[in-house]
């Protein structure tokens, strides 16, 4: 069965390398301008100019860095206020009618403010990566808290357990799904906002990488920074699914 | 309804969607001009105004941009004809296979007195030289444009490694608050942000990086797609007779200038009242040129081998 199951990797890569050759078709039929859209060989040899030269390791390790700390940043805030929100209705409406105020408010529009407080630095980066990651951890915690089975809440009634062992004993186990779902979600969105933070705030990363190589025209460059972005996310994203299903192996499959 | 009327009542059809959708066609000497709105394109303002370009026939459409990217963008995709540009644009989109050659200059160094951009210090900071801004935070403009570019070469003039001065991109309104607030030591600043920084006293001038620059080195000019000055050699001297005969007409006639800056620019009077008239010049220099390569080439901005020579236009006539 895992067999059959790891055979599905091949069209998925055949996908992938159909896009890269109509990426190429569309550059050598001069659909664009290749000083738009550079050729994957020229992107490719960017790629490995970028990393025999050194510079672009520092760069995608320094984005990689803050990414990773804002999503930490924004999964202990999202989970925690969602814990709370989702556990007590009492705080649940004094709270969520302000959050739902907030939580339209694009991220990118409250940079400003973010200079404001932290200035042009990583504080002000892991800020705004903060704010605006926290939300899917924070709605999917609410949902997963309420979506607990009643009747594990019965028994924990019933076996006399405190309030702190149902929620870390009863509850938390079975939101994990949820909050699991809205920490992938949660990542994605502090990629864009590191790539953001860091053209809006000069830090040394790919998102300044890709802003001065498009405004150098050099789009080789710009576009290899844009493939080291896609691996991230992609990269990223297959770790946090194979996390999630390590956290979540006691459920039953049916 | 005879056929005769149904094929009548559809010819008139066909014949009001042609005349309603056709767009007029471009004359043959139709100019798109895309241009950064500053005191520097005021040739290009004065020679529309004073129908310099009406009596040889050029009928200009003069549109502005927010920056240099979008001036070659334009001129890449033919949106545009003719742009705006300064030196290291040009060079480092040669470098990167755009071919933009020179149609005709628009200023030169030295630019006006007295100075109106420099190196404004916090107030408070304690910084007097090159040296004290070694680990500071420096606000400019844009990263790696003329402003960035021209403060790193008055650093390294001043045997200080640029690379030790932090720069952040802030916008220049946003600089005073910035500085005032701390999150910057420093700032590369331009006139009318530049002179009222200094009268609120929220930073104090210490380092004027366009003063050691030779006299004679372009600041901006007018440039052309290659291919297109190859087909329209006559429309592009039309163009640079025109900017020419009105740097000669602002020399005579400041009030017209003046009010040609008002119109494109949109500046309050006051300030187009105290504004520098910028030092206009339609001849570029290949030699001036090769000091603009060889100073974007020391940092690091370009890879290739660009030469001055690239970007001349010599019209075959």
């Amino acid at each position: 069965m895992k067999a059959v199951r790891s055979l599905w990797i091949v069209p998925s890569i055949a996908v992938a390398v159909a896009f890269v050759l109509l990426w190429k078709y569309a550059v050598d039929a001069r659909m664009v301008s290749p000083v738009f859209l550079p050729s994957p060989e020229r992107t490719w040899a960017a790629l490995q100019h970028g990393f025999a030269a050194g510079a672009l390791q520092l760069k995608f390790l320094h984005t990689l860095e803050r990414m990773f700390y804002g999503w930490i940043c924004a999964s202990i805030f999202g989970i925690a206020i969602g814990a709370l929100i989702g556990s007590s209705s009492t705080i649940r409406s004094y709270l969520q009618p302000s959050l739902e105020l907030l939580r339209p408010l694009p991220a990118s529009a409250v940079i400003p403010i973010a200079i404001a407080f932290f200035g042009l630095s990583d504080g002000m980066v892991l800020a705004t990566i903060c704010f605006g990651a926290l939300w899917p951890m924070l709605l999917a915690t609410i949902h997963g808290f309420s979506s607990v089975e009643p009747r594990l809440y019965e028994l924990s009634e019933a076996l006399g357990m405190k309030r702190t062992a149902v929620v870390f004993k009863i509850v938390l186990p079975s939101a994990l799904p949820d909050i699991l779902a809205g920490m992938r979600l949660g990542m994605t969105v502090s990629l864009i906002l590191t790539v953001v933070g860091e053209m809006l705030a000069s830090r040394d990363g790919l998102g300044q990488w890709i802003l001065l190589a498009g405004r150098s025209f050099r789009s080789p460059d710009l576009f290899a920074g844009l493939v080291l972005l896609a691996a991230l996310g992609l990269s990223s994203s297959l770790l946090l699914i194979g996390l999630e299903r390590w956290l979540l192996r006691w459920r039953t499959v049916h | 309804m005879t056929i005769q009327t149904v094929f009548a009542r559809c010819a008139l059809a066909a014949a009001t969607l042609l005349i309603a959708t056709a767009t007029p066609a471009r004359s043959a000497d139709t100019l798109k001009v895309v241009v950064i709105s500053q005191s520097d394109a005021l040739a290009l303002y004065v020679a529309a105004d004073q129908h310099m370009f009406d009596k040889r026939g050029l009928s200009v459409e003069i549109t502005p941009v927010a920056n240099q990217s979008v001036v070659v963008s334009s001129l890449v995709s033919e949106a545009a004809d003719i742009g705006f540009a300064v030196p290291p644009v040009i060079i480092q989109a040669k470098d990167n296979g755009i071919d933009l050659q020179i149609v005709c200059g628009a200023t030169e160094f030295p630019l006006p007195k007295p100075a109106y951009a420099g190196i404004l210090a916090r107030t408070g900071s304690e910084i007097r030289s090159a040296n004290d801004l070694i680990g500071k935070k420096v606000g400019v403009i844009g990263l790696n444009s003329f402003h960035h570019i021209m403060a790193r070469r008055w650093l390294a003039e001043n045997h200080v490694d640029p690379g030790k001065v932090e720069f952040v991109e802030v916008g220049l309104p946003q600089m005073q608050d910035l500085m005032k607030a701390g999150q910057i030591d420093a700032g590369v600043t331009v006139d009318p942000f530049y002179n009222r920084m200094i009268d609120q006293g929220v930073g104090y001038s210490f380092g004027d990086y366009l003063q050691t620059v030779p006299n004679g080195i372009p600041v901006d000019f007018y440039v052309a797609p290659k291919s297109w000055l190859a087909n329209h050699q006559e429309i592009a001297v039309k163009f640079r007779d025109a900017i020419a005969e009105a740097i000669g007409h602002i020399k005579a006639n400041e009030a017209d200038a003046r009010a040609s800056l008002a119109k494109w620019t949109k500046l309050p009077a006051a300030v187009v009242a105290s504004a520098r008239i910028p030092n206009l010049s339609a001849g570029v220099d290949e030699g001036t040129l090769n000091w603009w390569v060889d100073l974007v080439k020391s940092q690091g901005l370009i890879s290739g081998t660009v030469k001055a020579q690239d970007f001349t236009f010599r019209a075959q006539r």
